[in-house]
């Protein structure tokens, strides 16, 4: 299936007349859901990479925040004990 | 006091000192990091829809070929973290450079997650295409063991209370460890696997298609950058939790 590879419409869009048309493999939605049959392993991988990539970014952040709370509370409490 | 001067001439360029300066890291790594993190948005979402979407299927294994884009990396990232784990690590023995020992403790977790992720996809790219999600294959094993070691450095970091004496312990299991990574490189080569070999080499063209090859190297090079924004994140804080009676950190602390 053709694409524009600029506005994302099928083949043939009227919105730009560019060229720049680009293969799919897919002919259908259903069909790139369902991945020739391998839809579970594909899916499941890509479900996986979302998860690790995403949660190796959230514990840090938040474990950041989470320090610089705590030191700026004990830098307070030494502040007002002096 | 010329003389002196070209005596003490430093023959390591100033970034590699300067570098040894948590302070400045931590600026550094602050100014870095946006840039990193925008064109790891950049590259791993275009990367995932070409991967899924315009990439065209193998002839023999059909659309679960589409695990390469995200196995791939990871199994690379996995490698090159434990590389620099192990040099900084060794940098940090020699030098007794405090900033070597963050960086060497902070990669641990990040090649950690890249080495389950790519033991993980390769176990659910197994299933379709070997018929097992496991084999006790060399270039499997040896790739579960660099997970392990993972695992033991950051066992060590955890266990160890004085900072010193674990950053030591952990960067000298992190070097006999490196013997590992030849051993993942050549076991497909070394031994009868059903693994395949390399896709990239830097003396060869890719056996693949540029269609194919192209969306890899765009992962590739994203997971390299996502890569350097989780290494900094976990840096930062590290740098923050050891420098804490810093007087930059006051101040840092304190303008918030």
């Amino acid at each position: 299936m053709r694409f524009c590879a600029v506005s994302a419409v099928p083949a043939g869009c009227v919105i730009c007349c560019c060229p720049s048309e680009v293969d799919v493999s897919f002919e259908s939605f259903s069909e790139f859901l369902s991945m020739g049959g391998h839809g579970l392993y594909v899916w499941l991988s890509y479900a996986l990479g979302v998860v690790i990539i995403l949660s190796n970014l959230v514990a840090p952040l938040r474990a950041g925040k989470r320090l610089q709370a705590q030191l700026a509370r004990r830098l307070k409490r030494e502040n007002n004990r002096t | 006091m010329a003389d002196r001067k070209a005596s003490d001439r430093k023959w390591l360029p100033r970034w590699f000192y300067q570098l040894a300066s948590p302070r400045w890291c931590y600026q550094i790594t602050g100014k870095l990091l946006p840039v990193f993190s925008i064109a790891a948005l950049i590259l791993l979402l275009g990367g995932t829809v070409w991967a899924l979407a315009f990439a065209p299927a193998d002839y023999q294994q059909g659309n679960s070929f589409r695990i390469i884009y995200l196995h791939v990396p990871s199994a690379i990232l996995a490698q090159s973290c434990y590389m620099l784990m192990a040099l900084a690590g060794a940098i940090g023995l020699i030098w007794k450079m405090k900033v070597a020992d963050m960086v060497a403790k902070s990669c641990a977790p990040v090649g950690a997650a890249m080495a389950v992720l790519a033991l993980l996809t390769g176990a659910i790219w197994g299933k379709p295409t070997w018929g097992s999600w496991w084999v006790w294959d060399a270039r499997l094993t040896s790739m579960l063991i660099l997970f392990f070691l993972y695992l033991g450095v950051m066992a060590l970091n955890a266990a160890i209370e004085s900072e010193v004496t674990a950053a030591q312990a952990s960067a000298v299991l992190a070097l006999v460890g490196l013997v590992n990574i030849p051993i993942i490189k050549y076991s497909v080569e070394w031994w009868n696997t059903l693994h395949q070999p390399a896709t990239f080499k830097l003396t060869e063209k890719p056996a693949m298609p540029v269609e194919m090859w192209l969306p890899l190297l765009v992962m590739v090079i994203g997971f390299y950058c996502f890569f350097a924004v989780a290494l900094m994140l976990r840096l930062r804080n590290e740098i923050l939790r050891r420098e804490r009676r810093a007087g930059w950190v006051r101040d840092l602390l304190l303008s918030k």
